[in-house]
């Protein structure tokens, strides 16, 4: 991570404050915000769900416990908290092996390139679920179900240009949440 | 950017576009405030009889019936917190052991647990297999084919109920043989 500041939201900066002050409410907001997508991530990183909800849950103590440490200033929140999770991702893997057999084959089978393109995709993932639902939904129909604006104007009964200002809506904000995100990454 | 953009969108899959909710979040108990010890004699030395009574009495037991109580190994979790933890009691001069666990995640269909010994030069060898009920608790009692001093780890494994006789590499608990 860069030593550079970044441009910091009020959230980020009351966030960091609640953090600091040991304010369990605060761990939660991040778990409700940031939780599918660390699940996630892990759950393709490890091929192992029940692996998954053990680092899952390693990684929120992980910030429970360093959260005096985190400083908005050289990351956002998903970045800080995603970089964390490829950290356990990547002990896990090298520690599931039974030892003593060797302990390095495992991290070479899920290789480090590999983590970070899911780690980017979850990523993306994370900033689509902040999304209002009606532009999120959008998103999806066009990106996902490869539906063209005008079927999704005739599928859903929303008038075509509402369809095009919630995908333009959705598209901007998704950039400059990237923008921000790769920023600070 | 726009276009990479576009390109990231069309590459996510129906897990990132329909994303599983996260297991419930579990935070640590918050520590305990300890409370001051005052040492007021009276009190003290009673204590003190008392517990000399009780040792003696707890070493007479220790040494009567089968004869001395085998060494105990302590196994911890791999994943750190997640608050499994167990120990294996060798007995009957090493022939036979009983692990107690406490903290397992319940075992879910189609899976188990195995209890295993390793070795850096050998096989692994399974000693038994036991399910977790929802306390999370399991106690079994195993016959040692082999000498444990003879392995370095024991090792608690989650196991698919596939056939397969090999280790899942899916450990959660694991202890060393010193």
């Amino acid at each position: 991570m860069s030593a550079r500041t970044r441009g910091v939201t009020r959230a980020e900066r009351r966030l960091a404050r609640r953090l600091r002050a040991r304010d369990p409410k605060a761990l939660h907001d991040l778990h409700d915000e940031l939780g599918a997508a660390v699940f996630g991530f892990l759950r393709h990183a490890l091929r192992d769900s029940w692996a998954a909800e053990d680092v899952a849950q390693q990684v929120f103590l992980e910030v429970w416990q360093r959260g005096g440490e985190y400083d908005p200033g050289r990351a956002s929140p998903l970045t800080w908290v995603m970089t964390i999770a490829r950290s356990r991702a990547i002990d896990h893997l090298r520690r599931r092996v039974p030892e003593p057999r060797d302990p390095a084959g495992a991290a070479d089978a899920a290789s480090h390139s590999e983590l970070d393109e899911l780690l980017e995709r979850w990523r993306l993932a994370a900033l689509i679920g902040r999304l209002p639902e009606q532009e999120a939904d959008v998103l999806r129909r066009r990106f996902y179900d490869g539906r063209s604006q005008v079927e999704i104007a005739a599928d859903t009964g929303v008038p075509l240009g509402t369809v095009k200002s919630r995908m333009v809506s959705g598209l901007a904000t998704l950039r400059e949440a990237l923008s921000g995100e790769e920023g600070s990454a | 950017m726009s276009d990479q953009l576009l390109t990231r969108l069309e590459a996510l899959g129906p897990d990132e576009w329909h994303p599983e909710p996260p297991p419930p979040l579990r935070l640590p108990p918050a520590p305990r405030r300890r409370r001051a010890l005052v040492l007021r004699p009276l009190p003290a030395l009673a204590t003190a009889l008392v517990l000399l009574a009780l040792g003696a009495g707890g070493a007479l037991v220790a040494t009567s019936g089968d004869g001395p109580r085998g060494r105990a190994i302590t196994l911890a979790p791999l994943v750190r917190g997640a608050g499994a933890e167990a120990r294996l009691q060798l007995a009957g001069g090493g022939r036979r052991a009983t692990l107690v666990a406490s903290g397992l995640r319940p075992s879910r269909r189609g899976e188990f647990y195995e209890l295993w010994l390793l070795r850096p030069d050998a096989e692994l060898v399974a000693l038994g297999s036991f399910r977790v009920g929802a306390d999370g608790r399991a106690r079994i009692q195993v016959p040692l084919p082999v000498s444990p001093s003879e392995y370095r780890f024991v090792d608690v494994s989650v196991e698919p109920d596939d056939g397969d006789p090999a280790h899942s590499t899916r450990s959660v608990l694991r202890g060393r043989v010193d």
